[in-house]
């Protein structure tokens, strides 16, 4: 399934935090959301994922448009938002956050493969079923987060900044995992704040500044997953595009 | 030791009540950080009822059952249209919401059915058990098995089905909830539904053991509302065993001290409880073996 934005523009209340932001996630591919804190990442999100409404503009899964659709009907059609603060439940089992995430999932049988399909992406899962989501550490809970996402079976998967707080070497095991779900045909539209972590793993690269997409880069990877760029020269060049937009004067 | 087990077995029938009326309150708070004080009426409703259709008008068992089941569970879906089209979502309003819901209710069934007290004939004929002297009558006997059942059947809903699931997730985090496509609003609905089935299944089994009139709700929904306290509010073995402690507590101390205050002295043993566990008694405990492990 591609996901497309056109022209979106939403905020909270009467306060517009993104303009006319146009986008598309084609399936497969990894799409990532750079910016600064407060740029409008996590909104752009929130507004894909349902939990705000479109000001204006429209959003695609593939041919339909499911701008005005609620949050339960855009996860059932496959649109799976995973946020950056925890929304786990702390007091339940990692197994029970897992079939949360299948809540809608109408076909039950289906629900056994996916869940030894996040094991297998996320072993330390499988090691801790039985044990309470809240007594995790935080890399732990990022990939059950994460592994919650998938048990919804999604077609696109919104992830908003899911290396907070992970050391490098998780980050990587984190990765490792989000390519093989590539893989599968997901894509994945990703915020993020650590540009030489993004040059290396995207496809695509949308830099927002203040709720506009100000740039779009290729990333170091093509379609297949094959480094294909020196990503510390990606990332440079992004930074630059950062400092030279930041330092202008505000409209 | 004759006396002490009678006292007991009819504490036995009081916890029943509180615990049926306990699990209502628990779970609308723990799901939907409400408090319904509508809990009591499901009950009245019910027996009343039940009364009317199976004494009065010569039902059949099951069918007077049924239909008293359904006057319950119409009362609970009426509440919770009521708080949708009011938007209570916070406890202050849906507790002015439920307390005028429940005033009306009273009101109404003092018209439908009458302001005297009710009781029905045991619906299980044959002598009560004799244990060592005290009698413990079939009635109650298998509505204290029943009940037993159907609290079972609620923590194995909650546990392993899929709208339990929802609803404990509901309670540990609401937004999170949402996140996985869940409506908390649906949940509370489940919620308001399953604590009127409760007290309308309490309804129907204690109106042969205890009067009940249009009145009765308000005051059997608090010393439910105190056993769930007790038990620690939200956590619904603890409503319970609070049941328990309150149901066989009162009739201890209607046996042994005074019927006519057991309800005050009650109420005082409950304000020094919460002095010494703000929490409820349940969660204290909780956190006393979490420490020890």
């Amino acid at each position: 399934m591609d996901l497309t934005s056109v022209a979106l523009t939403t905020g909270y209340g009467r306060i517009t935090i993104c303009r006319d932001v146009s986008l598309t996630v084609p399936a497969g591919r990894l799409v990532a959301l750079v910016g600064r804190n407060g740029a409008g990442k996590t909104t752009l999100l929130r507004a894909i994922g349902g939990e705000l409404q479109a000001f204006r503009g429209s959003i695609y899964a593939d041919e339909i448009e499911v701008t005005r659709w609620s949050t339960p009907r855009r996860i059932r059609h496959g649109l799976v938002h995973v946020p950056q603060e925890l929304a786990l439940f702390p007091g339940m089992t990692v197994r029970d956050n897992l079939d949360l995430g299948t809540y809608l999932v109408r076909d039950r049988r289906s629900v056994d493969r996916m869940r030894r399909r996040v094991y297998d992406v996320f072993p330390r899962l499988a090691e801790r079923r039985f044990q309470l989501a809240g007594t995790m550490s935080g890399g732990e809970q990022r990939q059950l987060a994460i592994g919650r996402g998938l048990m919804a079976q999604p077609k696109v998967l919104l992830l908003d900044e899911p290396c907070t707080g992970l050391s490098p070497i998780m980050q990587d095991t984190l990765f490792d995992a989000l390519r093989t779900v590539l893989a599968d045909g997901i894509g994945i539209l990703l915020a993020e704040q650590n540009l030489l972590r993004t040059a290396q793993e995207a496809n695509d690269i949308v830099i927002i500044q203040r709720g506009e997409i100000s740039a779009i880069r290729a990333g170091a990877r093509d379609d297949a997953g094959v480094v294909v760029a020196d990503a510390a020269v990606i990332a440079r060049e992004l930074s630059q595009l950062e400092v030279d937009t930041e330092t202008e004067v505000p409209r | 030791m004759t006396n002490f087990l009678q006292y007991l077995f009819s504490g036995l029938t009081l916890s029943a009540i509180y615990a049926l009326m306990a699990i209502g309150w628990s779970l609308a708070w723990s799901v939907a950080r409400i408090l319904n004080l509508m809990v009591g009426e499901y009950f009245v409703v019910s027996a009343l009822a039940f009364a009317a259709l199976y004494q009065d008008d010569g039902w059949p068992l099951a069918a007077a059952a049924a239909a008293a089941m359904g006057v319950a569970l119409a009362a609970g879906a009426a509440t919770d249209m009521v708080l949708r089209l009011t938007r209570a979502r916070d406890i202050q309003a849906a507790l002015i919401v439920t307390l005028a819901l429940a005033l009306m209710t009273q009101e109404a069934s003092a018209i439908f059915w009458g302001r005297d007290s009710v009781v029905v004939g045991s619906y299980l004929a044959g002598r009560p058990f004799e244990i060592a002297g005290a009698h413990l009558s079939r009635q109650v006997l298998l509505v204290v098995i029943l009940t037993t059942v159907l609290l079972a059947a609620v923590g194995a809903l909650l546990r392993w089905t899929r709208y339990g699931r929802a609803m404990r997730a509901c309670a540990e985090n609401p937004v999170g909830a949402t996140w996985c496509g869940i409506r908390p609003l649906r949940m509370r609905t489940v919620t308001i539904l399953l604590s009127a089935a409760a007290a309308g299944f309490a309804g129907i089994a204690f109106v042969p053991l205890t009067a009940v009139s249009f009145a009765s709700g308000i005051p059997i929904a608090i010393k439910g509302l105190i056993a769930a306290i007790l038990g620690g509010l939200g956590s619904t073995s603890g409503a319970v065993a609070g049941a328990l402690v309150v149901g066989v507590g009162e009739a201890m101390i209607a046996g042994y001290l005074t019927s006519e205050r057991a309800g005050a002295v009650l109420f005082i043993g409950l304000v020094l409880l919460l002095l010494v566990a703000p929490n409820g008694v349940a969660a204290g405990i909780a956190r006393r073996v979490n420490r020890s492990t």
